[in-house]
């Protein structure tokens, strides 16, 4: 028996439209390519943490740099590392103001290495640090994104400011 | 690890995993192997979410595990080498009426798991009426009866 043509298809008692599969195929590919941009994009960082999602805030001759990902999830575990150079020492202690949305809209739940003193500022909180011996040194926030957004973080080191931002994605 | 890195891996191990222990790993799911099951996808959604349960995580890793299920479809369906690979081939079971002792020991298979597809599929009494049985790539067993067997050339 030979192949059956298209028409002779049509004669079967099937409840089939040719002319919706074909807009249906076209929209199924658009929809891979959408897919895999999304996958890409993930991949690459652009939707949070990811092969270029890490950013540092701040310049070579600034007291503190801020490093940190780009994009944040909500409610999910994330680190902001300050990057604090030989010269942020002042009287053998390090004060780390810190100021913005993004204080108000994360959970901080580590300060790492623990600070000496706790105080707060306006807009924020100020973080104060012995230091044992002079030299760059870094200290890891581990926090909770709460809100999402642009979060906007300042950072006050001896007289430096940095601010930088971070988007928090649901 | 970021959720596409993640899903990545985690679909190798998965794909691996299951292609070393067999095609009759899915086909024939025992109470227990499904309680593993469950299990494996308990461990899988540790690896996967971490501690990271956003709407963004969550669809990246969906996303990516799809696109490399298709990927793998497409290729599969591209190159025969790689369907091979990663689907395996069908296994001849019983040849023109002769049960092939060695391929089913192979399969990790005997003649009671024949008889069990003939009955269900073809409503078989007796291992004589099966002139072919094939165990499928995907794992399923498929019965030719003798009276519904092709004429020999």
């Amino acid at each position: 028996m030979g192949a059956m043509t298209d028409q002779e298809e049509r004669t079967l008692d099937l409840d089939d439209d040719p002319d919706f599969q074909r807009h249906e195929r076209r929209v199924t590919r658009l929809g891979w390519i959408v897919l895999s941009l999304f996958v890409l994009a993930g991949a690459l960082g652009l939707l949070g943490p990811g092969l270029f999602s890490t950013t540092t805030s701040g310049s070579d001759q600034d007291a503190v740099r801020l490093e940190h990902d780009r994009v944040a999830h909500l409610d999910s575990q994330t680190r902001l590392t300050l990057l604090l150079d030989a010269d942020a020492a002042r009287d053998g202690t390090v004060t780390v103001e810190l100021t913005g949305t993004w204080f108000a809209g994360v959970d901080v739940q580590s300060v790492n290495p623990q600070p000496d003193a706790q105080k707060l500022v306006p807009g924020g909180t100020a973080y104060q640090f012995t230091v044992e011996r002079p030299g760059p040194a870094e200290v890891t926030l581990g926090y909770r994104p709460q809100e999402l957004g642009r979060l906007t973080l300042t950072a006050k080191v001896s007289g430096s400011t940095v601010t930088t931002h971070q988007l928090v994605l649901p | 690890m970021d959720a596409v890195l993640g899903a990545l891996g985690i679909y190798v191990v998965l794909l691996l995993v299951f292609r070393l222990t067999g095609k009759r790993t899915l086909a024939q799911v025992t109470t227990f192997d499904f309680v593993i099951l469950l299990i494996v996808g308990e461990a899988t959604q540790q690896a996967l979410l971490g501690e990271d349960f956003s709407l963004v995580h969550a669809a990246l890793v969906i996303v990516t595990l799809v696109l490399l299920q298709r990927a793998s479809d497409f290729l599969a369906w591209r190159f025969k080498r790689f369907e091979r690979v990663t689907d395996g081939v069908p296994s001849l079971l019983v040849s023109d009426g002769a049960v092939l002792k060695e391929a089913l020991d192979l399969n990790r298979l005997d003649e009671s798991d024949v008889m069990e597809a003939a009955r269900a599929k073809q409503g078989l009494e007796r291992l004589d009426q099966v002139k072919w049985a094939v165990l499928e790539a995907s794992g399923d067993i498929t019965i030719v009866p003798v009276q519904n067997a092709a004429p020999q050339a």
